[in-house]
């Protein structure tokens, strides 16, 4: 990279050549007043308050205007300020910015703007347009009256999200922000991320949740960690008196530019479910409170007790808890799992068998981008791990080929360009590819033989060669294993076809905490004497439904109430997701500090000491 | 008898004046006179482009005597089949008259005879669905000299030589932008023709692609050839059927006949061209826009740099250029840089075609020299319409500026239009006689690019909207002192710091008639008076003076609207109903009528 | 007390008298101000509601019928400086959403249509009627100085009468400002 030098206001300025004026004065700590512009997408120079003079002459904007050697900027001329002042205000006036009941108000960046350059009184007259506001949507409300066209949230959406949900309709005045072609967003192809309201500058996109509970600058902010996947996103969580305002992506996070998904971003300020403060005990159909101590006695008691005890923990937990609880345990005699841990072992055993190198696992999921093939192979991450799917839907829509293989609904027919459905993700398909790939194209070209090899599947051998043709081809491609592949035949057919073309893998499993990857684990008992299962924030988990269901004693501790307290025997409380902190290791293998949100407002205020005291408790 | 060849000129204009009506009733009339072996229809009838003097349309050529008939009636047919083709003698009654005598050539025609056809020069000549016809006409020997003939450096070079600046609105130089594109490595370039022409009234690009498809897609091959693009685009707006139909047909003669495809010439050298339709958006006009549209997206324009030179159509190398800049292409490689650079002046080159329209006696294309006067190009559109005093021209179209009567001297070219406020533009030229309001035909334009602006930028979203309340406010009577100034300011705004040519370009009405037109403004604002009265609610109503009426009742019979009511004494005039027209005041017989209020 | 101190009217157009209660959040600086100023009148304070020549006039609230009209415009007549407080008098504030519908619909829509049925719209005769359009102070009058929010903060509203006394017209920008 070379360096070019330039002038500011008269300070002499190095930056790299190819670089907007803007981000090199903002290396500078100059900062340019924009509104459009955004670090995460690309620049539309459309808001034209950055403007800046250049070598006395032009008026440009400084996020389009590419450094020059010898550029003399001035970003404060007479001129200059005139200039922002009448557009600044045209943009306040034209619409209907009503700062005393914005949703935004003091959260604002035309606000702030308007502040910032003085402007105390108004030449123009307001313009009174009548807009559409679309509150059709469960989290976002899209108020075009105060909508200021600058477009973020339609880039953000197309080139953050890989979603073109949002677009412009209408020329001119007429020109507002419409989802897909003008439906409400409800009805729309919205995958509810929340990305549009983070970056709308104003209060034109809000959060039903957040609206009107604080203003970021007297809210307390922590920065943390998502732990509803094991993409495992950087977030910005705003509280206030101790209650949830906001949560946001960090932006600081260039590849995923700041994204969350509905789960990180919405579910936890929806959830309105009942806290569980107390110890419960249940004996002879009646519910019996207790203080912890005495629920610790309780569980230390029964698991003495108990013969083949299953101990079960979420994989949404942080390590420290899962160290502490499976310590605590295997102290007690008892075999113990992780979600998601099952499908890891399977992993382990393959990898094991054909001998497969670790270097086949990608430790950035963002290269997803740069390959020029991608292999999904259950389509389930676009729910799961929804960031991920993000940046698939954007390699897809920048050129890279994407072959997507499902037994249900395709959750990317959009944007796949080959797309096989199966009756289920069964391993014929998987063995079939991987034989053609074995032995070549001859073994296929016998149809009798492959409808055999095929039996019930809804698959065209066709599709079969196409996949290997283009695996063949690529330079580079990219299999994705989803999590919810738990049959071992798939994920060896998977792990080898890697093997023989070269190709990169992710594979994912539910567990948020890839910590479970080093943790030792173990099938449990089936049918156990007693069960312990450590829920945490998780309610719907098949396996440790299953668990409970089949054990004479069940041990259930869980922050909130769901089907699994109500079915347990003994209910303890655990922290929620924002009063736990600790450390978490993310899908890239990253460990990440997960941190206290909220003071622990039960009893409990450490799971690992109570963890440890329950192991002592022997 | 003589062989003859009839021409019906089939461009837009007429068509919509009846030229078919006329064409169904010459072919009845041969036919009834058993004509039809001398006049075999394919040979000697001949639908052509646009002739130029649309206002005297139907029209009719007949050679080779060059007899010239306009405004034609079907009834006129008759006559002129029985006349001149059985007895060989004009129909005098049916010729047009030029400041009162009658014309029998084409050629000899006020109108024809101040123009000098280059970019025209097949219009309203040839049968523009006839790639023989084109082919008779030297078609095609252009391309065939420069791809067998010629090194593209070469090609480049005499295009720079000649001096040709680009005929879309900006005039910038056509070789050295094919340079840029020619310059760079890429595999894959592009040639796009603009022929989105959104200007209201302009129709010059239309009639050259209606007219004379086959030079644009001749021009267009050069650049192909002279750049390294195989591909070309010619993007028209929807609302040019004819023009489609037409491009439709050349490309498919085009390329059965080996014009278009594959080793041209006999070279190694492949082109194709493709055809897009636009939506029809004022801002597809604008390159950047343009090319999105092309490529499926929102016709919304971009940063520029990369210009498309560099980095265009799919992110590729692109030479984008006015449909009129390339109709000059084939003529400048067929007869040479020299003879292009010597006609028109010292920075403009060759020739403009202007949609002439406005109060002139004669509206329609005229192609002048470039270096023409104002005043000549009236003379050639037939003067100021009525007799009327001139006032001023508005060049350029929305983009442009209006220029005064003191200097109808002014030559038409690049520069000098720059000097004086304006542009060239795409080459409206409208015509403003004494009764025109300037500020209202400031209101005129700005209430156009107003809506067509696409509102990707503040200041041309709502700076033009904010700039048109107010000329709405002074139209109105209500300007208050400061407006002028706001005026002004928000002009410069816009001016400045709008993002694409659009915004930028959008005051330029409105200061040019703010420079030259000033006390029109200020008398609007501080008098409250319109002083062409064309802004209905500053012209006040006329009163009769009761003492002096004598009741003749003269003035109800030439009153438009009725607004005058008898009385014993005296008549009496509605105010709310009078529009200020004068009339009843010029006939009566004792002035007592006046205007102004009856205080 | 000494007669060159300068003289201060306050009034209140169509709004909720919040700007004047702000200005009493000033606190002890109103015995200051006292020392400083002379209050000609200021409904909030005393009870007069003629409006005399003063150096500094003070108006909150939105214009909205022709009542605030001739106040505006006797303040103005009256005094040198004129100030708009709040966002009301600066820009109109919240008074000018009924901009959006004409004035005709607004009084048939609260007196006929969201009221009992002896309700009727009221006769200008006895109550002043309202203008076509709700309007910022400079829309009708000049104004000289503008300390906008609403309501200004009790810091920003003595900032600006700070500055008057200072000889100086108050401009508001960056941290001062708020609305
Ligand atoms: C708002 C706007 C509208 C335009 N419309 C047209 C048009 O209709 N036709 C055209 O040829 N050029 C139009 N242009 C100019 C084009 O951007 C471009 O300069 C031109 O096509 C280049 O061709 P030339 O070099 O041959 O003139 C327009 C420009 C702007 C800013
Ligand atoms: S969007 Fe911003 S400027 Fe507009 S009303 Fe809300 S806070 Fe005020
Ligand atoms: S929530 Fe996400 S997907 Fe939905 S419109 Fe906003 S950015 Fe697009
Ligand atoms: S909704 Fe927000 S982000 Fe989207 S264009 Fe409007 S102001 Fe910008
Ligand atoms: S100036 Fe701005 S709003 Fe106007 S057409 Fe160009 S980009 Fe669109
Ligand atoms: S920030 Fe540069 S134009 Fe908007």
């Amino acid at each position: 990279m070379s360096t070019v030098k330039f002038t500011v206001d008269g300070e002499k300025i190095s930056a790299e050549k190819g670089e907007t004026v803007m981000s090199a004065c903002k290396k500078h700590g100059i900062d340019i007043p924009k509104l459009c512009q955004h670090d995460a997408m690309e620049n539309v120079m459309a808001c034209r308050v950055c403007i800046v003079e250049v070598n006395g002459e032009q008026i440009q904007p400084a996020c389009g205007l590419k450094v020059e050697e010898d550029l003399e900027i001035k970003t404060e001329t007479d001129e200059i300020k005139k200039y922002r002042r009448m557009n600044l205000e045209l943009i306040y006036r034209s619409e209907n910015h009503y700062c005393m009941f914005c949703e935004s108000d003091g959260d604002c960046e035309l606000q702030d703007l308007m502040w910032e350059n003085g402007i105390d009184y108004f030449e123009h007259p307001r313009l009174f347009p009548d807009r559409p506001i679309d509150s059709s949507h469960e989290h976002i409300v899209i108020d075009n009256n105060r909508c200021i066209r600058c477009g973020r949230c339609v880039r953000a959406c197309e080139e953050v999200v890989g979603n073109q949900t949002l677009a412009f309709g209408g020329r001119g005045l007429e020109n507002e922000i419409v989802a897909d072609a003008d439906v409400p967003l409800k009805e729309s192809t919205c995958v509810s991320c929340g990305m549009c309201l983070q970056v709308c500058p104003t209060g034109a996109i809000f959060n039903k949740h957040s609206m009107f509970k604080g203003i970021k600058d007297e809210c307390d902010l922590t920065e943390s960690t998502c732990l509803r996947c094991s993409v495992g996103c950087e977030t910005e969580i705003y509280t206030r008196t101790g209650h949830l305002v906001e949560i946001e992506g960090a932006e600081s996070e260039m590849e995923s530019g700041g994204q969350l998904c509905e789960m990180g971003r919405f579910e936890p300020l929806v959830d309105r479910t009942e806290k569980i403060d107390d110890v419960i005990y249940k004996e002879n159909e009646t519910e019996k409170e207790m203080s912890l101590a005495k629920g610790l006695e309780k569980a230390a008691e029964v698991l003495d007790e108990g013969d083949k005890i299953s101990a079960m923990a979420s994989g949404n937990l942080t390590n420290e808890v899962l160290d502490s609880f499976s310590e605590a345990m295997r102290t007690h005699g008892a075999l113990f799992d992780v979600v998601g841990a099952k499908r890891h072992r399977f992993e382990k055993e393959v990898k094991r068998r054909i001998n497969m190198i670790e270097g086949h696992f990608i430790d950035d999921i963002t290269e997803v981008m740069k390959a020029d093939h991608i292999l999904l192979y259950d389509t389930s991450v676009r729910d799961t791990h929804p960031v991920l799917a993000s940046y698939i839907r954007r390699a897809a829509m920048n050129g890279t080929r994407l072959i997507t293989i499902d037994a249900y609904e395709d959750r990317f027919w959009e944007h796949s360009d080959i797309s096989i459905s199966v009756e289920s993700p069964k391993t014929q398909l998987t063995r079939l590819i991987n034989q053609v790939v074995r032995e070549g194209k001859g073994s296929i070209e016998d149809l009798t033989r492959v409808s055999s090899i095929l039996g019930g599947l809804r698959v065209h051998p066709r599709d079969v060669m196409q996949v290997v043709k283009h695996l063949e081809e690529s330079t580079y491609d990219i299999i994705i294993l989803g999590s919810e592949i738990i049959d071992r035949w798939s994920i060896r057919h998977i792990f080898e076809l890697a093997k023989l073309e070269g190709s990169y893998l992710i594979s994912l499993n539910q567990a948020s905490n890839q910590y479970i990857r080093s943790l030792e684990t173990e099938g449990v008992y089936e049918e156990p004497d007693v069960a312990y299962v450590l829920a945490g924030d998780e309610d719907d988990q098949e396996d440790m439904k299953k668990l409970i269901e089949n054990a004479d004693f069940s041990i259930v501790q869980a922050s909130k109430r769901s089907e699994l307290t109500e079915k347990a025997d003994l209910v303890i409380p655990s922290l929620t997701m924002f009063e736990r902190e600790g450390t978490s290791v993310n899908i890239n293998g990253e460990e990440k500090e997960v941190e206290r949100v909220m003071e622990p407002k039960g009893e409990l205020k450490s799971e690992r000491e109570f963890f440890e005291e329950l192991a002592e408790k022997r | 008898m003589t062989r003859r060849e009839i021409l019906i000129c089939s461009g837009t204009g007429c068509l919509s004046a009846g030229a078919e009506e006329i064409e169904d009733k010459l072919m009845d009339e041969l036919w009834k006179h058993e004509l039809e072996d001398k006049y075999p229809v394919t040979r000697a009838i001949k639908r052509t482009g646009c002739m130029g003097p649309c206002n005297l349309g139907p029209m009719i050529i007949i050679r080779p005597e060059d007899t010239f008939y306009g405004n034609l009636e079907p009834s006129d047919v008759e006559t002129i089949v029985e006349e001149h083709l059985l007895k060989d003698r004009v129909v005098r009654n049916l010729l047009i008259e030029d400041d009162g005598h009658k014309v029998e050539e084409f050629q000899k025609l006020d109108f024809i005879q101040g123009q000098k056809k280059i970019v025209m020069r097949n219009s309203g000549d040839i049968d523009p669905s006839s790639l023989e016809d084109y082919l008779e006409n030297d078609g095609y020997m252009a391309a065939r000299k420069a791809i067998t003939d010629m090194e593209r450096e070469e090609i480049i070079e005499e295009i720079k030589e000649s001096g040709l600046r680009g005929r879309g609105g900006a005039g910038f130089p056509t070789g050295l932008k094919w340079e840029f594109t020619a310059r760079e490595d890429e595999d894959e370039k592009y040639v796009v023709c603009n022929g989105d022409e959104g200007d209201p009234g302009a129709f010059m690009d239309r009639s050259v692609l209606e007219g004379d498809p086959h030079s644009i897609i001749e021009g267009m091959m050069i650049a192909g050839y002279a750049v390294g693009a195989n591909k070309g685009y010619i993007y028209v707006r929807a609302e040019y059927p004819l023009a489609i139909r037409n491009l439709q047909k050349a490309i498919r003669d085009a390329e059965s006949e080996g014009y278009l495809g594959e080793n041209l010439f006999n070279t190694q050298f492949d082109f194709n061209v493709e055809l897009r339709v636009g939506a029809g958006a004022f801002v597809c006009g604008e390159e950047t826009a343009l090319l999105s549209s092309i490529e499926g997206k929102q016709g919304r324009p971009k940063y520029r740099p990369p210009y498309p030179a560099q980095s265009g159509l799919w992110d590729q190398p692109t030479v984008i250029n006015n449909v009129e800049t390339f109709a000059n292409i084939p003529i400048i490689i067929e007869k040479g840089s020299e003879w292009f650079d010597d006609i028109g002046t010292e920075g403009s080159s060759g020739t403009k075609v202007f949609a002439v329209a406005g109060d002139v006696g004669n509206t329609g294309l005229v192609e002048a020299e470039m270096g023409t006067t104002i005043e000549e190009m009236i003379d050639i559109a037939g003067g100021v319409a009525g007799g009327k005093d001139f006032k001023a021209v508005q060049i350029g179209g929305p983009a442009g500026g209006t220029i005064p009567e003191e200097h109808i001297d002014l030559p038409i070219d690049y520069d000098s239009l720059e000097e004086a406020g304006t542009i060239m533009g795409s080459g409206g030229f409208i015509v403003l006689d004494e009764d025109t309001c300037m500020v209202d035909v400031a209101k005129f334009f700005l209430d156009f690019t107003q809506e067509e602006s696409c509102g990707k930028c503040p200041p041309c979203r709502l700076g033009t909207k904010r700039m048109l309340d107010i000329l709405d406010k002074i139209t109105k009577g209500e300007g208050e002192s400061e407006d002028l100034e706001t005026l002004e300011e928000l002009a410069e705004t816009v001016q400045n710091t709008s993002f694409c040519g659009l915004g930028q370009a959008s005051p330029n009405p409105v200061l040019s008639t703010l420079r030259f037109f000033r006390e029109e403004y200020e008398a609007h604002v501080n008098e409250k008076e319109c002083p062409t009265g064309t802004c209905k609610a500053l012209v006040e109503a006329f009163y009769i003076d009761e003492e002096a009426c004598v009741t003749c009742g003269k003035c109800t019979e030439v009153c438009p609207v009725d607004a005058i009511s008898s009385g014993d004494e005296s008549y009496s005039i509605d105010p709310d109903t009078c529009i200020s027209c004068g009339e009843c005041a010029q006939v009566c017989p004792v002035e007592a009528i006046s205007e102004g209020d009856n205080e | 007390m000494a007669e060159d101190k300068p003289t201060v009217a306050t009034a209140c157009m169509c709004g909720c008298s919040g700007c004047h209660m702000s200005f009493l959040d000033v606190d002890e600086f109103v015995k200051e101000l006292a020392e400083l100023l002379e209050f000609q009148s200021s409904h909030v304070i005393m009870d007069i509601k003629d409006i005399e020549e003063v150096d500094i006039g003070i108006l909150e609230g939105t214009i909205t019928n022709e009542e605030n009209v001739e106040v505006a415009k006797e303040m103005r007549d009256n005094c040198e400086i004129l100030v708009a407080w709040g966002d009301c008098a600066c820009f109109g504030g919240i008074m000018t959403m009924r901009n959006f519908e004409p004035v005709e619909d607004i009084l048939e829509e609260c007196y006929i249509g969201k009221s009992d049925d002896e309700s009727e719209i009221p006769d200008p005769e006895h109550v002043p009627a309202l203008t076509e359009k709700a309007r910022g102070l400079d829309e009708v009058i000049e104004v000289d100085a503008y300390i906008p929010g609403c309501p200004p903060s009790a810091d920003i509203i003595r900032y600006g009468l700070e500055k008057l006394l200072e000889g100086e017209i108050p401009k508001l920008d960056k941290d001062k400002l708020r609305y």
